[in-house]
């Protein structure tokens, strides 16, 4: 039993007189190695850049919304009503007028206002169709 | 004390505080266990890097309920040596690595090393309870805890590195009493396939 106090005092003193921690270069090496694993930030000019690509962005759509589409303003004749929905990005460049009858009830959903008097009668229309088949305007005839 | 799951992963995110929290805490017990296990200064401190390193990753394998961050970090110092054992790598000790200045004598500093050539020549199993125990002061429970087996295990492995260390030792200081000055050297002993657990 004393031999093993003994021992044991002698192996603290051992503890003792062994270096306690790793050098301080292995401490620095480790946050050397945490330092890289940092998030790095992109470079302002990248910010910049991005800032003016959307400033960019947002003038050329407040431009198109002022400036109405070539479509919109040019090939509707006088007494043509513009069909909703039907304003393409295409160009009308030969239209073809087609002339039928519709009823008051297909007029007004498109648009036209008809007398009320009128309500059963069928009334005859131009319809200004586009060269890609897409019918763009109306125009009550009589 | 923040929790030190949380200090791990801010430290995995480069975070500084959190790595340096983490470092000073557990270095010290790390070193002088890869120390007491290897013996060589040089290889101790290779090793607390190696299993820092290993900590920054995010799949380092900790898992805070299965034990403390210091058992998973000494278990993972206990793979490293059988690794660098398995890589042929010789853990003899070059210079000696105790510090002159602490000591009252030259016999003292000669027993000294005697004793620690002793401890680096028990069998792996043996020396890891008596790093930890007697050289650490650890009690029992926590070294069973580290090395993850029984305390019965601890307590007996103990005693058994203890007689032997004894035995070496009375060994010794008869061919000294004899004049036949021999003097110990770190002697290499292989990491045992069985036995070792974790």
């Amino acid at each position: 039993m004393n031999e093993d106090i003994e021992l044991i005092d002698k192996m603290r003193r051992l503890a003792a007189a062994l270096p306690r921690e790793a050098g301080p270069e292995i401490g620095d090496r480790l946050m050397a190695a945490v330092r890289a694993r940092q998030p790095r930030r992109p470079p302002l000019w990248i910010y910049l850049a991005a800032a003016a690509a959307c400033a960019a962005l947002v003038f050329s759509l407040t431009l198109a919304r002022r400036q109405p589409g070539a479509a919109d303003r040019v090939y509707l004749a006088p007494g043509f009503i513009a069909l909703p929905y039907s304003q393409s990005g295409v160009p009308v460049e030969n239209a073809v007028v087609i002339r039928v009858q519709m009823r008051p009830s297909e007029l007004t959903s498109m648009g036209v206002a008809v007398p009320a008097a009128a309500s059963t009668a069928r009334f005859n229309a131009d319809i200004l169709v586009g060269q890609d088949g897409v019918a763009r305007a109306v125009r009550l005839v009589d | 004390m923040t929790d030190e799951n949380d200090l791990l992963k801010l430290a995995a995110k480069g975070n500084e505080t959190a790595f340096l929290t983490l470092y000073q805490r557990h270095q010290g017990p790390v070193f002088r266990f890869a120390l007491h296990m290897s013996g060589r200064v040089e290889t101790a401190e290779e090793i607390v890097q190696e299993v820092f390193l290993a900590l920054l990753s995010p799949v380092n394998g900790f898992v805070a309920a299965n034990g403390s961050l210091q058992g998973y970090l000494i278990g993972t110092v206990r793979n490293m040596i059988r690794g660098h054992f398995r890589q042929g790598r010789r853990f003899v000790e070059t210079e000696p690595v105790i510090a002159a200045d602490m000591l009252d004598s030259l016999s003292k500093e000669q027993e000294l090393r005697e004793l620690h050539a002793a401890i680096l020549s028990l069998p792996p199993n043996y020396r890891e309870v008596v790093a930890l125990c007697d050289l650490e002061g650890l009690d029992y429970s926590q070294a069973a805890s580290h090395l993850g087996c029984p305390l019965g295990t601890v307590r007996s492995r103990l005693h058994r590195a203890r007689a032997i260390l004894a035995a070496k030792l009375q060994k010794r200081a008869r061919r000294n009493g004899d004049g036949q000055l021999c003097p110990l050297r770190g002697t290499v002993v292989p990491i045992a396939k069985k036995g070792v657990t974790r």
